[in-house]
C-alpha cells in the first residue's frame, strides 16, 4: 500500500513527497523522482545509493556517494 | 607488489585507475567483496609471531596478503550469498563473510585510499563543519534541529534565505527501479506550514550564500585539483549543480595558495588521502566551505577538464606506505 501510494504520489517534475503520513518528514518535500537511473543502481543490494558513474555513459554522475562502506558494515 | 581496487566490475572509475597503475609499470587488482564467496575464494592464518598469511583467489588469480602494498577504496559491493536462505539465514552469512573476509582485508597493515574509520568520521557534516572552522574555513550560519519553531525563527533571521539538504547521503529509494534525488534546495514561504514534519528526524538549514560560481577541489595525497562549476547560468543548477549536469560548465580552476593549503590541511585533519571538497566562491571572492566527500566521484569533470585525477591516484597508490 506504501509502495503504492509512493509511485502514485510523485510526478517526475514538480515537487514530490513519497509518504502520506499526517506529518511528513520535512525533508522529504525536497526528493525528486530521478530521471536517468544510472546503469549500476539496480546491480544489488549494495548499490542502491551508489550513482556511480562517470557521467559518460548517459546516466546521472553523483558526486556524492558516500555509500562505500556497505560491505564492511553491519551498523 | 599489487594495488588492491574494491569496487564493481563495471566501475569505469576504477578501471581509469588500474590502467594508469600498469602504465606506470606496477600491478593492479580489481576484487569486488560481492564475488566473496560465489566466486572468490580466502584461506588465512594467524600466529603469535606472524600477521595473517594466506592468499586470495580471484578470477584472475591468486594474490598474496603480503604481495598488496595498497588498497583503494572505490565502490565495493555488498557480499552476495547464494540464493534460496531464508532471509534470517542470509542475513548471518553475509556478516560472517562481512567480519571474516572483510576483517581480513581491514587487517592488511599498508595505504589505504581511504582509511575505512577516516571515511565513517568524515560521512559527519556537523564534525566536517566544525573541523573546516577550527582550521579557518568560512562556513554558512548553520541549524540541525529537529523543532520546528527553532528552524522558523532561523529563517525569519535569514530572511527567507535558508537551504535544505540532507544530513546522510541524497539517494532515497521507492521501490522497484524508482530512486528519489534529495538535492539542496531553497526552503521556501509556502513550505512553512508543513514544518511540523521537522519533528520527525534531524534537519540540516544553511543560510542561503550568494554565489558567483562554484568549486570542486579534490585533493589526491597532497595534489589538489580544483574545477570551477558555473552553477548560476541556469536557474535548476543555482541550489545545487547536481539538479541540472547539462545546464553547467566546468574549467579548471587555480586556487590561491593558501585556500589550497586548507583544501590538504582539512582533508589530513580527516585522516583521509583523497577527499573531494565543494566550495562556494561568493560575488566579494570569498571562498566558502560547504563539506568535504571521503569518496566524491570525479570521473566526469576528468573528461571535462582533462585534469589527471586518475593518473595521481594511481601514482599515490604506487608510493605504497602505511596509512596510519
Amino acid at each position: 500500500m506504501i509502495q503504492r501510494d509512493f509511485e502514485a504520489s510523485v510526478r517526475p517534475v514538480i515537487p514530490a513527497h513519497p509518504f502520506e503520513l499526517p506529518s511528513r518528514p520535512f525533508g522529504l518535500h525536497f526528493a525528486r523522482k530521478n530521471v536517468a537511473v544510472p546503469q549500476d543502481l539496480t546491480c544489488d543490494k549494495g548499490t542502491k545509493t551508489d550513482a556511480d558513474t562517470t557521467g559518460g555513459d548517459g546516466s546521472t554522475p553523483n558526486p556524492n556517494s558516500n555509500e562505500v562502506l556497505d560491505w564492511m558494515d553491519d551498523d | 607488489m599489487a594495488v588492491l581496487i574494491l569496487s564493481h566490475e563495471h566501475d569505469s572509475t576504477a578501471h581509469r585507475v588500474q590502467q594508469h597503475i600498469e602504465h606506470l609499470g606496477g600491478q593492479a587488482v580489481l576484487l569486488n567483496p560481492a564475488a566473496f564467496p560465489q566466486r572468490i575464494s580466502l584461506s588465512a592464518r594467524v600466529r603469535e609471531t606472524t600477521p595473517w598469511q594466506g592468499t586470495i583467489q580471484t578470477t584472475h588469480g591468486p594474490l598474496p596478503f603480503d604481495a598488496i602494498t595498497s588498497v583503494y577504496v572505490r565502490r565495493p559491493h555488498h557480499y552476495h550469498i547464494r540464493e534460496g536462505y531464508p532471509e534470517t539465514v542470509e542475513r548471518f552469512l553475509e556478516n560472517e563473510a562481512m567480519k571474516g573476509f572483510g576483517g581480513i582485508l581491514r587487517s592488511l597493515s599498508c595505504l589505504w585510499m581511504n582509511d575505512l574509520e577516516a571515511i565513517r568520521r568524515a560521512s559527519f557534516q556537523p564534525f566536517q563543519l566544525t573541523l573546516a572552522a577550527s582550521l579557518g574555513w568560512h562556513l554558512p550560519d548553520t541549524l540541525i534541529t529537529h523543532d520546528p519553531e527553532a528552524f522558523l525563527a532561523f529563517w525569519q533571521q535569514q530572511e527567507g534565505r535558508v537551504i535544505y539538504k540532507p544530513l546522510h547521503g541524497n539517494f532515497f529509494p521507492g521501490g522497484g527501479h524508482t530512486y528519489y534525488t534529495i538535492y539542496t534546495s531553497l526552503v521556501g514561504e509556502e513550505l512553512l506550514s508543513q514544518r511540523e514534519g521537522i519533528r520527525e528526524t534531524a534537519h540540516l538549514f544553511q543560510a542561503d550564500i550568494p554565489k558567483c560560481y562554484e568549486i570542486r577541489a579534490t585533493v589526491i595525497g597532497e595534489t589538489v585539483l580544483a574545477v570551477g562549476i558555473d552553477s548560476q547560468r541556469a536557474h535548476a543548477s543555482r541550489q545545487d549543480w547536481r539538479a541540472s549536469y547539462q545546464d553547467v560548465r566546468s574549467w579548471v580552476e587555480p586556487l590561491p595558495r593558501e585556500v589550497e593549503q586548507r583544501c590538504i590541511a582539512l582533508t589530513q585533519a580527516l585522516g583521509l588521502l583523497y577527499g573531494a571538497l565543494d566550495l562556494i566562491v561568493t560575488p566579494s571572492g570569498d571562498f566558502i566551505f560547504l563539506e568535504i566527500n571521503p569518496n566524491g566521484q570525479y570521473g566526469w569533470l576528468e573528461t571535462e577538464t582533462g585534469l589527471p585525477f586518475s593518473r595521481t591516484i594511481a601514482t599515490v597508490l604506487l608510493r605504497g606506505g602505511n596509512s596510519a
